[in-house]
């Protein structure tokens, strides 16, 4: 149940979004030369025929939750599609956490450090009784991707600020 | 044709780096295509950033390796795992693994593996013969027909991809209209970048692939959790014997064209290749009562079917800029960071590469017979590398990967930010490939109506009515009329009242 009415406010808020942003469309600035083919022509095709689709779709979705009231047992496909296994939102969002975290300190620590934390934090969200792999696989793995980029590819790699771009610098 | 397959040839023969790219290109792609979430795309999608370091020739023969080996790549989970790999080897599972299950899984693996070489090599073939003539037919085209070919591939993926077909379009609408974030490229007015300088490029493609499909992946397989699963993965290939090749050669052949010709419709790709040279294979069988339980034919059928559509694929793209699939829509973005337009054009101003392509392609699916035939073991065990380990190994390879492509770290956030839209999209059910393919053509199919409509003195009808467009816009039809009779006919049949039932539900 919880599942559908999260697919029909999602359809809600893109039905909305795209009406709003048809109107954005016509709030673009007007060109005189090519007034019959101008910059919200295609803008304005895109978004009316997503905010029709999307309204459809919802539609749908509404009479599906009006005919199927909760309470009625679902169909095999309907359990499927709402299957989540145990802890499955705290895992998503200990990722996503993790994976941001891993962006800002990218930028501020440099990514021989924020790599190794990173890898050693996302390898205990999973089960994995090996923790002996858990430890060497993080300053393995990234001392090799540092060799790779700067030595073999000669790409750089963030270095982070103040004495992490110190560090960083000293070391590759 | 010859002089350039000749220079294409030499370019190959003086540099020995080509086939060493091709070599570690096919092993990767085996390898992302065995384990299951990976995928052949986000394993081409993670190079991408790395073809910086070679030339263009070099970095296309890179992508096009990853993508043949990861299309047989994909087998060998379906037939050890009973997890396909990629989505295009989930057909091969119905046959793989029973056959597995009684004790053939190197007789299992051999039949995929011969099978995907002569699909691949068919594929390739065609492609070689097929894209030249088709490019030049494309350089008559103007704007007018490329709209409508545009047109046709948004349709073609919304209605012929399977699923739900508002959901098809609802993705490619939204892919469509990321596309718009930018200037206008005709009067240079900045469109829905909302104050933000860094949109004003509009939206880096390289990042927003590798975040949908790896990124979302990681996102989403951390989410689920482990799963336990039956895994063989004590095994040896063993190519079939000629008498058992020979008894396989018309599922073979027939399921080879099938999936060219898919491969070659834009938006459609391997999977549904696979699924229609299967149902083919059943209709022709003469023992049909054993598909599902082991069957030669059901092993055979699905893998030259896919690997014949990674060539197939290959056509639209080169010959006239369409990606066939999600993965060719990825591989433009190898193409466009060196500068180089997917088109007609390629063929006349970069032969060489286009040929070598060629030449890459035919090469990869033999050495992927050799390194299946050798190393089936070897990509057994990778199915057991812990995921706790790789998935964030993928997600610093993204990260720096997209850094490194222009030093950006906005280009970092973009990659994130589409993360997060890929697992919404695939969250709500919306087929992520429709989504990309909508980015893909989006520019391509406003310029085009823009300019054609300038052209025809603003008249669509005289716009449409063009013999080639006309015919394009008619396929659009009848391809999305398909996949609304496509849906009518999934439907399940409305239960018969019973009687028998009311009191219980009273």
């Amino acid at each position: 149940m919880l599942h559908k009415l999260f697919e029909v406010a999602a359809f809600a808020a893109m039905t909305i979004a795209s009406v709003a942003l048809w109107f954005s469309a016509d709030a673009l600035p007007v060109s005189k030369r090519y007034a019959q083919v101008d910059a919200d022509l295609w803008p304005k095709m895109v978004f009316g025929a997503l905010a029709i689709c999307c309204a459809v779709h919802l539609a749908q979705k509404v009479a599906g939750l009006i005919a199927a009231p909760s309470g009625m047992p679902l169909s095999e496909d309907e359990k499927l599609e709402a299957y989540r296994p145990e802890g499955y939102h705290l895992r998503l969002a200990l990722t996503g956490g993790l994976v941001v975290g891993y962006f800002f300190a990218l930028q501020y620590i440099g990514f021989l450090l924020a790599t190794v934390i990173f890898l050693w934090a996302g390898a205990w969200i999973l089960p994995f009784k090996n923790t002996a792999a858990k430890l060497t696989f993080a300053p393995v793995f990234t001392v090799l991707l540092a060799v790779l980029f700067s030595y073999g590819l000669q790409l750089s790699l963030p270095r982070g600020t103040g004495v992490f771009y110190d560090l960083s610098q000293a070391l590759f | 044709m010859l002089d350039a397959f000749i220079s294409a040839a030499g370019y190959m023969l003086g540099n020995p780096m080509s086939f060493l790219l091709i070599i570690f290109s096919v092993i990767w792609g085996i390898m992302f295509g065995a384990v299951p979430g990976l995928t052949g795309i986000v394993g081409v999608a993670l190079l991408i950033p790395f073809t910086f370091a070679f030339d263009p020739t070099q970095g296309m023969l890179l992508l096009g390796g990853v993508y043949v080996g990861s299309t047989f790549g994909g087998s060998i989970s379906a037939i050890l795992f009973n997890t396909p790999g990629s989505p295009e080897a989930a057909c091969t599972s119905l046959d793989g693994y029973p056959m597995a299950k009684r004790g053939e899984a190197g007789k299992a693996l051999g039949i995929a593996l011969a099978a995907s070489a002569v699909g691949g090599i068919f594929g390739t073939l065609v492609l070689m013969f097929a894209a030249p003539p088709l490019a030049r037919l494309a350089l008559e085209f103007g704007p007018a027909e490329y709209f409508a070919l545009a047109v046709l591939g948004i349709t073609a993926i919304a209605s012929i991809g399977g699923g739900s077909l508002i959901k098809g379009l609802i993705a490619g609408l939204l892919g469509l209209a990321v596309a718009l974030i930018g200037l206008d490229p005709l009067t240079g007015v900045a469109r829905f970048t909302f104050g933000n300088m860094m949109l004003l490029t509009g939206v880096s493609f390289i990042a927003a692939i590798i975040g949908i499909f790896a990124l979302a992946e990681v996102l989403q397989r951390f989410a689920d959790g482990l799963h336990k699963a039956e895994a063989i993965t004590e095994v040896s290939t063993k190519l079939p014997s000629w008498a058992e090749f020979i008894a396989t050669k018309a599922t073979l052949l027939r399921s080879s064209i099938i999936g060219t010709i898919i491969g070659a419709l834009p938006g459609v790709g391997a999977t549904t290749a696979a699924f229609i040279s299967y149902s083919e294979a059943f209709r022709w069988s003469k023992r049909p009562e054993l598909f599902g339980k082991g069957s030669a034919e059901g092993i055979a059928a699905p893998e030259s079917g896919n690997n014949a559509a990674v060539g197939g694929s290959m056509i639209p793209l080169l010959a006239l800029g369409i990606p066939g699939s999600a993965t060719t829509a990825v591989m433009i973005g190898g193409l466009t960071i060196h500068g180089i337009v997917p088109g007609p054009m390629l063929m006349q101003n970069n032969s060489d590469l286009v040929y070598s392509v060629f030449i890459g392609m035919f090469l990869a699916n033999v050495l992927m017979l050799v390194f299946g035939l050798r190393a089936a073991r070897l990509f057994a065990l990778v199915l057991k590398a812990p995921y706790p380990l790789v998935g964030p190994a993928i997600v610093v390879l993204c990260m720096t990967g997209v850094f490194a492509l222009n030093n950006n770290v906005s280009d970092v956030a973009v990659m994130l930010v589409f993360g997060g839209v890929g697992f919404l999209l695939k969250s709500l059910g919306l087929p992520v490939a429709s989504f990309i393919i909508g980015l893909v053509l989006g520019p391509i199919a406003e310029v085009s109506l823009r300019q054609g409509l300038i052209l025809a003195d603003y008249d669509f009808v005289a716009m449409a009515t063009r013999p080639i467009a006309g015919t394009l816009l008619l396929l659009s039809v009848l391809s999305l009329a398909y996949g609304v009779w496509g849906q009518l006919r999934r439907r399940p049949p409305q239960d018969p009242p019973n009687p028998q039932a009311e009191p219980e539900r009273a």
